[in-house]
């Protein structure tokens, strides 16, 4: 009840709500342009939220998160060019529908079952975070550097390639990490006698250079976007079908939207392609998926709509990001220096009560601001590419500047845009840095304070029963990915 | 594929390099006297030698998957495709020079001229629709930014020609 009140105190006494409708809007814009991230999204507007109410900020963030996986199913189903990553296996039977001209009820299915989905993953978020209230104050540093090193052993998953694809940008963000004073001693660290260096490099600036400059980057060259069609109209499912032929699509999403979102490193991709799988085993029809079926929609567009929700929950309890966007979520929350973890409950819970309510005023909006802006966000996304790319370039630039207002910001921002650049090319994990950056000075600090008020001794590591359990936790993760790895490898 | 290894040899190679130079500059660091057991310098070098030992797996990796065929693959083919380095330095050379002029040219004009070369840039044909959409970005960029969210951004060297504080 006392969340209840809290929450319901951010909506009537902060300016939540248009905060909750202007971040939908500009997550479905943004997720409908091919190649812009709901992550990237997100991180365009992160520096913007520098002088905002931390809650305020931290519902425009996950409100353009929810926006965004709409979006992205814009394109998919009209164009056939998924706008975000989520949104590919959208792509395989809302273009059918599309194409059967049965396109507003493809997206009229996206828009319902992600909005089903979305409340379903609010409840999923509230339920399962809500026990961790209890043991928010029996957290040891060494307890926190048993999180920090569970965090950093998400990293054995990150790679499409090979293991080491992840390590090695995990281990360069624990370097970027290390920049600025000491926090036990007070030297300065690789600092280059620059006192803009001295508090140590933004996790906003390395996150917006790394998805967003580098995106950019790779965009200048690629042929432009194609087009959508104009004229659309939304058609909305009727409740017969969605309690009737979807009903068993939409329990799959909740499902394995729930799991793969409390699982780092998963995310919305993995949860729609196994979501669609599932629906297509469980199908009545099974023949009609590939060839535009409405559960080939539903189920993918109900997962990934859940993992915004869920996504949150290893944010919230652990500081952990398990995907891009998670990840420039959290940096907000340290932009307002919120720190996450167990803590944040104690210590700041109007902004995880906030963040509740927020999710709810975000799912509302994307019904009605996904239903009646149709038209004009196909306009926006046929805008010649060029353009909306200068624009975004701009605005990359002059966000950047606002976070330290100095010059210094956007350069070290186009260094990170070409790190990240690069790591593409080589086919490095840009979310293994992000999590290194925003792990590192976890693991450093709280593994040299358990030291240091344990005299030196090592065993307070594994004496701390938390701690132990996170660590051995750490072990398990790394070893079955290795595992994992290695079974891929031999069946080649 | 030979492409493919080749590339992650040369990383491998240059992130040794950075390893080393890292640890280098770790163990530089002064000691302090308030420092703790580990100090200043001892997580860093943990992180030096990591990247080290990772990058000389990954060069173990691809000099062993190393294949004799010179023959284009799907996944060399999308590389090629997607990151046109050219491209992409010219546009990082826009930022660059974006930065280096808005010290003195001013946040508006500055904005509005990164905009109009970008396009420009791109291959956009010159046109007065293009010159509006620079001007209105220009002008809508500084107003967001100075007016509504309160961010001093650089004024070049306007305010003193017009005699503004």
């Amino acid at each position: 009840m006392e969340g209840l009140r809290i929450a319901f105190e951010v909506v009537t006494t902060t300016p939540a709500v248009f905060a909750a409708a202007f971040g939908v809007a500009w997550g479905i814009v943004g997720g409908a342009l091919p190649g812009i991230s709901p992550s990237i999204s997100m991180a365009l507007i992160l520096p913007l939220t520098y002088g905002m109410n931390p809650v305020v900020a931290i519902i425009l963030l996950a409100s353009v998160y929810v926006g965004a996986e709409y979006g992205g199913s814009i394109p998919a189903i009209l164009i056939s060019t998924p706008g975000t990553n989520a949104a590919t296996v959208t792509v395989i039977d809302g273009y059918e529908m599309h194409l059967q001209g049965k396109g507003g009820e493809a997206l009229g299915i996206s828009l319902v079952t992600g909005w089903v989905g979305g409340m379903a993953g609010i409840i999923m978020l509230i339920f399962l975070s809500g026990w961790l209230t209890k043991v928010a104050l029996m957290f040891s540093p060494a307890a926190y550097f048993g999180v920090g090193v569970l965090g950093l052993s998400v990293i054995a998953s990150l790679s499409d390639t090979t293991m080491v694809k992840g390590f090695i940008p995990g281990v360069l963000g624990m370097m970027v990490a290390t920049i600025g004073a000491d926090p036990l001693s007070g030297v300065n660290r690789f600092t280059f006698d620059r006192p803009e260096l001295i508090t140590g490099i933004s996790v906003i600036v390395v996150m917006i250079g790394l998805f967003a400059v580098s995106e950019m980057l790779i965009q200048i060259g690629l042929p432009p976007w194609p087009k959508g069609e104009a004229g659309v109209r939304i058609v909305l499912p009727s409740i017969k079908m969605l309690l009737g032929r979807l009903a068993i699509p939409q329990l799959i999403g909740i499902i394995v939207g729930t799991f793969e979102g409390i699982v780092p490193g998963a995310g919305g991709t993995v949860a729609s392609f196994i979501s669609y799988n599932e629906a297509r085993r469980w199908s009545k029809h099974k023949e009609e998926f590939g060839k535009g079926s409405p559960e080939g929609v539903a189920a993918p567009e109900c997962a990934n709509n859940v993992v915004t929700a869920t996504t949150l929950i290893p944010v919230l309890a652990f500081g952990i990001p398990g995907s891009n966007s998670a990840a420039v979520l959290l940096g907000g929350l340290l932009l307002h220096g919120l720190a996450p973890g167990p803590q944040i409950f104690e210590n700041s819970p109007e902004v995880v009560y906030g963040l509740f309510a927020g999710l709810v005023m975000a799912n509302m909006f994307m019904l009605l601001i996904g239903y009646f802006t149709i038209r004009q966000c196909v306009w926006l996304v046929n805008r010649p590419k060029p353009y909306v790319l200068a624009i975004i370039f701009g605005l990359i630039l002059s966000g950047s500047y606002t976070i330290n207002h100095s010059l210094f910001d956007p350069a070290l921002l186009l260094v990170f845009g070409v790190i990240g650049y690069f790591m593409r090319y080589l086919g490095f994990s840009l979310l293994a840095m992000v999590l290194g950056v925003v792990l590192g000075f976890m693991v450093e600090t709280n593994f040299r304070r358990a030291l240091v008020m344990s005299a030196g001794d090592y065993s307070t590591f594994w004496k701390d029963p938390i701690g132990a359990v996170l660590i051995a936790l750490s072990a398990v993760f790394v070893i079955t990915s290795l595992a994992g790895t290695l079974r891929k490898q031999l069946k080649k | 594929m030979k492409k493919f290894l080749d590339k992650d040899l040369l990383a491998g190679l240059f992130l040794i390099g950075v390893g080393s130079v890292y640890y280098y500059m770790a163990n530089s660091l002064h000691r302090s006297l308030l420092s703790d057991r580990v100090g200043a310098d001892g997580f860093p070098k943990l992180l030096a030698v990591t990247l080290i030992i990772f990058s000389t797996i990954m060069i173990l990796q691809s000099v062993i998957k190393r294949k004799p065929s010179s023959a284009t693959t799907a996944d060399e083919g999308d590389d090629r495709l997607r990151f046109k380095f050219k491209n992409a330095a010219g546009m990082l050379l826009l930022g660059i020079g974006y930065l280096l002029i808005v010290s003195w040219a001013g946040y508006m004009v500055s904005i509005a001229l990164l905009i109009l070369v970008a396009l420009r840039y791109q291959g956009e044909p010159l046109s007065w629709n293009m010159l509006l959409v620079t001007v209105l970005a220009g002008i809508f960029f500084w107003v967001f930014f100075v007016f509504a969210l309160k961010i001093p951004m650089p004024g070049g060297i306007w305010p003193g020609l017009f005699g503004i504080r």
